[in-house]
């Protein structure tokens, strides 16, 4: 058995195109009921609770997030789980509580940076809205490379153009039924998505769970493997400091929490709901979807973690190809599955996963584009009638997806793929929280200081690696003395943004009450 | 915190994901169609409207915008 060994034959390829076909004809279908910019970017606010549930999971379970979870199975076995307690965790505590989203709901804006201008200033406005597109293009930036991993991962294509026409194929796909659609469009397909995705994802559970020897294989695998979090290194891996370790855990533990309360593209379906009322329920009930988005993709990491260490000579294979660069961790999970599932049921799970890829695409690019056109063209512009923001958000759609493909197509991940988004994240994360919380919660909060704390969001990129060793080698050089480490800069750069919040809010507070500026 | 502590706590979790997939998906499936349907009716006859009282509008606001004098 050779390492690109495939089961996916023309019959898997068959279902896949009419998957993507039908995916097609749903974006001409939506576009009949897109009356006006409500319609277009929060479906009208129409949503229940089903079904903001269900397209919410589309949403969260993207084969981005499959693949970042399984390549953390495979490099952190069974630790890698911490993620899924406290992302549980942090969505508990919202639903039970309703702390921030129900609020934010309560001030029926399109988006978060029409709630700065409601609370603080139109500046404050444009100057959130610029952070969060930035944050989350970049963070989005690696999706399309990701997604096309999979693919090239599990059909076998060794070929290096055939990744780039996949990614840019899968892209075309998804611009042309948002473009056309909307929010209406992203929410028919999103359920789609969901049942294909849910019922795919337990399918391949199945299957790893069966040859992992079942529950008590899964057992005694757990026995020797890395289990303990807070260890700084994996037992697994003779590298020093491989692992999770008490500093990463608190990290991750503040950065996710932060983000599951504040991402826009979540924070969009909890604007497309109902009433506050749903939106805090939404996250009480999300609390099953964003387990199960933590969790299988994790089994199935370590699935292939056990897959080739069972399997030594392909074993090999794979890291000697990881060495030369020319593969990745992230090509673990679906080279395994490439061989456990048989033939015409690995074109499904397939379908299942670029159900995924696109669900998690086009509320991504539906967000972003929505805010430029609602909150930056816009209020520049002095206003635009609703027809115009269509207009440009589906414009913006284009622009971001042609970025989306250049810098999927060159920008190599220097590190796990989720520690990249974790980093890029924090970009708007960071500004975000105090200028959202404090804003809801804390009268004092001033514009000044929403306008300090969200330009210092961009000390985020502060914790990408290539900027770490920039900062050691010119500050901190002695490499046995002091050296600034990831999940440090991680926590600096998240806690700093509300630090110059409270500080300049306390010394230079508005001259007039929040909350008397018009929105646009 | 023991070894076996963590080997329990992690297959409890999986167990968890696997459990609350199943679940979602026969809870949430054919009520969400239902609801699918109910909002392309309501976006026909104009979004926004449905049950009733628990919608929130946005608070009414001046019909120009201010210009940025607060800042």
């Amino acid at each position: 058995m050779g390492l690109f060994d495939t089961n996916f034959t023309s019959i898997d390829w068959a279902i896949v195109t009419v998957y993507l076909a039908g995916s097609i004809l749903i974006g001409l279908w939506a576009n009949r009921f897109v009356g006006g910019l409500s319609d277009y970017l929060v479906a009208g606010r129409t949503l229940r609770i089903r079904l903001a549930l269900a397209t919410m999971t589309g949403t969260e379970l993207g084969l981005v997030t499959v693949m970042y979870v399984a390549e953390l199975g495979y490099t952190k076995q069974f630790a890698s789980l911490y993620l899924a307690v406290i992302e549980v965790g942090g969505l508990a505590v919202i639903g039970l509580t309703g702390l921030v989203v129900y609020r934010l709901r309560q001030e029926a804006v399109l988006t978060v940076p029409e709630y700065y201008q409601r609370r603080y200033t139109q500046t404050v406005r444009v100057v959130g809205a610029v952070m969060m597109v930035l944050a989350g293009v970049l963070n989005m930036g690696v999706f399309l490379k990701a997604g096309s991993l999979f693919v090239v991962g599990v059909t076998g294509l060794e070929d290096p153009v055939a990744l780039k026409l996949i990614m840019t194929g899968l892209l075309l796909l998804v611009l042309f039924y948002t473009v056309l659609g909307g929010m209406v469009s992203v929410v028919i397909t999103d359920l789609v998505q969901f049942l294909v995705l849910g019922i795919g994802s337990l399918v391949v559970s199945g299957f790893v769970l069966n040859e992992l020897g079942g529950i008590d294989g899964l057992w005694e695998l757990s026995g020797t493997t890395y289990i303990d979090p807070f260890l700084n290194d994996n037992p697994v891996t003779e590298a020093a400091g491989d692992g999770v370790g008490p500093w990463m855990l608190t990290a991750q533990w503040v950065t996710l929490s932060i983000a599951v309360m504040l991402w826009p593209a979540t924070v969009s379906r909890t604007l497309a709901v109902k009433s506050p009322t749903v939106a805090r329920r939404l996250y009480l009930f999300s609390t099953i979807p964003f387990l199960a988005r933590r969790t299988l993709p994790a089994l199935w990491g370590i699935g292939a973690f056990a897959f080739f260490a069972l399997h030594a000579d392909l074993g090999r294979e794979f890291q000697e190809q990881i060495d030369a660069k020319g593969l990745s961790t992230l090509s673990a999970m679906p080279l395994y599955l490439a061989k456990i599932i048989p033939t015409g049921l690995l074109g499904i799970v397939t379908a299942a996963m670029l159900a995924a890829f696109m669900s998690t695409h086009d509320s991504y690019l539906l967000c972003w584009s929505g805010v430029i056109a609602q909150d930056i063209v816009a209020p520049l512009c002095g206003g635009l009638s609703d027809r115009r923001r269509v207009l440009v958000t589906r414009v913006s759609i284009v622009v971001i997806g042609a970025f989306l493909l250049f810098w999927g197509l060159w920008y190599e991940v220097g590190q796990e793929l989720w520690d990249y988004l974790v980093i890029t994240g924090t970009v708007y994360l960071s500004g975000a929280l105090p200028v959202i919380v404090g804003g809801l919660y804390w009268r004092r909060a001033s514009s000044t200081a929403a306008l300090a704390a969200l330009a210092c969001g961009l000390i985020g990129v502060c914790g990408l690696p290539q900027v770490i060793d920039v900062i050691n080698q010119n500050l901190f050089p002695d490499p046995k003395g002091f050296q600034v480490f990831p999940a440090m800069m991680m926590l600096v750069t998240m806690i700093t943004p509300t630090l110059v919040f409270v500080t300049v809010s306390l010394l230079v507070p508005d001259r007039q009450p929040p909350g008397r500026e018009q929105s646009s | 915190m023991s070894g076996t502590f963590w080997r329990v706590l992690w297959m409890a979790i999986l167990g968890g994901g696997l459990v609350g997939m199943a679940g979602l998906l026969l809870a949430v499936s054919s009520g969400s169609v239902r609801e699918l349907r109910q909002s392309l009716d309501e976006l026909k006859s104009g979004g926004e409207g449905g049950e009733g009282g628990e919608s929130v509008k946005p608070p009414p606001l001046p019909a120009d915008p201010e210009p940025e004098a607060a800042e």
